[in-house]
């Protein structure tokens, strides 16, 4: 293999079935990690409460502020409450669980953000937008995709890269109208060869279109199915409205049949001879 | 053929009579129409005066040519069809988009309309009353495939509309910035649907028998 071959092959090795594998287990790791971290929290705080629970019950009623006298409560001393080892474990282990938490967040946060820059690059493979920032509806979905944690193999369609990595990092899913809307007022643009995949992207509604480990899905809303179904039914309907037109006085247009038995009429109206066979079957229609 | 007498979309939609009028003064070797502008009803009164002006026009070239009435008289007709293998509404839809979305809304021809039915039409001229001493009718020739060619043809007209300065200026002046950029996508979203397979574009070549 000549050396700048293995050099490109390299690159797509790197920048697609590495990473996109690299960072998948990784994510499923942390999740994994949330999960019982969120589990350790729950019981900490609840561990907290009975704690804070048995402390209430111990203290005398409070009477008026003025009249407190905290000699007569029955309060464990500052001493005593630090020299018991299960309280001193918690304490320490709530801290620690506070500063990994925080930590995490943040890593989390980063890790978000870089997914949500992800989506934003593969959404670019068939739109552009034509300002510095996206429009606020489209982040929204960018976000959303990048925060939920759809991992799962996939076997579906190829993306435009030609290359599927089978495991789909996240779901993009945006409304024609919405994308129409932006494309009319000039925020987003087309990209110039992209306009098969978008075709893609609304067609394959169900499996969604994959763009480097990324499902695009278009939807179009169902009132715009429901126009575009009446203009067709309309059109259908429009040459049994306008009878008068079809045949500028070329032939007799025979008054009255139903509109189904006219058209058979005007369609047999070539053969003389069959035109009464049809005559006689709009009067049974009738 | 002559490719400046093809009908591309949102260009101005005439009427058929003038039309076939206009049309048929050019003295082109070969006309060219497109039945995607017309309703579905119409295309039948489209073939009977199709036939009748190339009819008019091999008397009048056998005229010409000293009466050996040998007159070449032949046009090409340009329609689209859904192409999917199975046509759900979805299929509708997604490919009735481009042609809805023009302001007026095109005729939903090319989403009803079927290579078998335009075949029909075109090569079954009615002869009426009227036209009863007419004889001979409508021969179609050759059916082409001709989607790739009409994609391009698409994609030059997106090219045009995007970087010739005075089409654009015309069309911006005509209807509109959203106007234009409306047209732009409906151009794109019809050739991405002749390159995905999705829809296909048809020569039918007719001639007088």
């Amino acid at each position: 293999m000549p050396r700048r071959d293995f050099q490109v092959l390299c690159k797509c090795w790197v920048s697609r079935g590495t990473v996109a594998n690299a960072i998948d287990p990784c994510d499923r790791l942390l999740q994994l990690a949330s999960s019982l971290r969120l589990r350790l929290i729950l019981c900490f705080l609840k561990l907290q409460l009975a704690m804070m629970h048995a402390n209430i019950h111990q203290l005398p009623p409070l009477l008026i502020p003025q009249s407190l006298d905290l000699s007569q409560l029955d309060l464990p001393s500052e001493s005593s409450v630090f020299s018991s080892p299960l309280l001193l474990v918690l304490l320490i282990t709530l801290g620690l669980h506070l500063f990994f938490a925080s930590s995490a967040n943040r890593f989390d946060q980063v890790l978000h953000e870089d997914k949500h820059s992800e989506a934003l690059t593969a959404l670019m493979a068939i739109f552009t937008p034509t300002r510095s920032s996206w429009p606020s509806d489209i982040l929204d979905a960018t976000r959303r995709a990048s925060v939920s944690r759809l991992g799962r193999n996939s076997a579906s369609s190829l993306g435009p890269t030609g290359s599927s990595s089978g495991f789909i990092k996240g779901e993009i899913r945006l409304g024609f109208c919405a994308v129409y809307e932006h494309i009319l007022n000039g925020d987003l643009e087309l990209q110039p060869t992209a306009s098969v995949d978008l075709v893609k992207a609304i067609l394959l509604e169900r499996d969604g279109m994959e763009v480097d480990g990324w499902k695009i899905k278009v939807v179009v809303e169902w009132r715009w199915v429901w126009r575009v179904s009446f203009w067709v039914i309309k059109g259908l309907g429009s040459g049994l409205v306008n009878l008068s037109e079809l045949w500028n006085g070329d032939i007799q247009v025979i008054p009255d049949p139903t509109a189904e038995c006219m058209r058979f009429i005007l369609t047999a109206a070539d053969r003389p001879h069959t035109c009464w066979v049809w005559c006689l079957h709009a009067v049974i229609f009738l | 053929m002559v490719s400046s007498c093809r009908h591309l979309p949102l260009i101005s939609h005439t009427s058929l009579n003038s039309d076939l009028t206009e049309r048929s003064r050019v003295s082109a070797p070969c006309l060219t129409y497109a039945l995607d502008l017309l309703p579905l009803h119409r295309h039948d009164q489209f073939a009977r005066q199709l036939y009748r002006a190339l009819r008019s026009r091999r008397s009048s070239s056998s005229d010409h040519n000293g009466g050996d009435g040998g007159g070449e008289a032949q046009a090409t007709v340009t329609f689209s069809t859904i192409s999917a293998p199975l046509v759900l509404l979805s299929t509708i839809t997604l490919c009735g988009l481009p042609f809805f979305l023009r302001t007026p809304p095109a005729e939903p021809t090319p989403v009803l309309l079927g290579l078998r039915r335009a075949v029909k039409s075109l090569s079954s001229v009615a002869v009426g009353p009227r036209t009863a001493r007419e004889e001979g009718r409508l021969v179609v020739v050759s059916v082409e495939d001709s989607s790739e060619t009409y994609a391009g043809v698409l994609v030059e007209t997106i090219k045009r509309m995007e970087g010739d300065a005075d089409f654009r200026q015309r069309l911006v002046d005509e209807v509109g910035v959203r106007g234009w950029r409306r047209g732009m996508f409906c151009v794109e979203l019809e050739a991405a649907l002749y390159k995905a397979g999705l829809m296909k574009r048809w020569e039918v070549l007719v001639g007088v028998s």
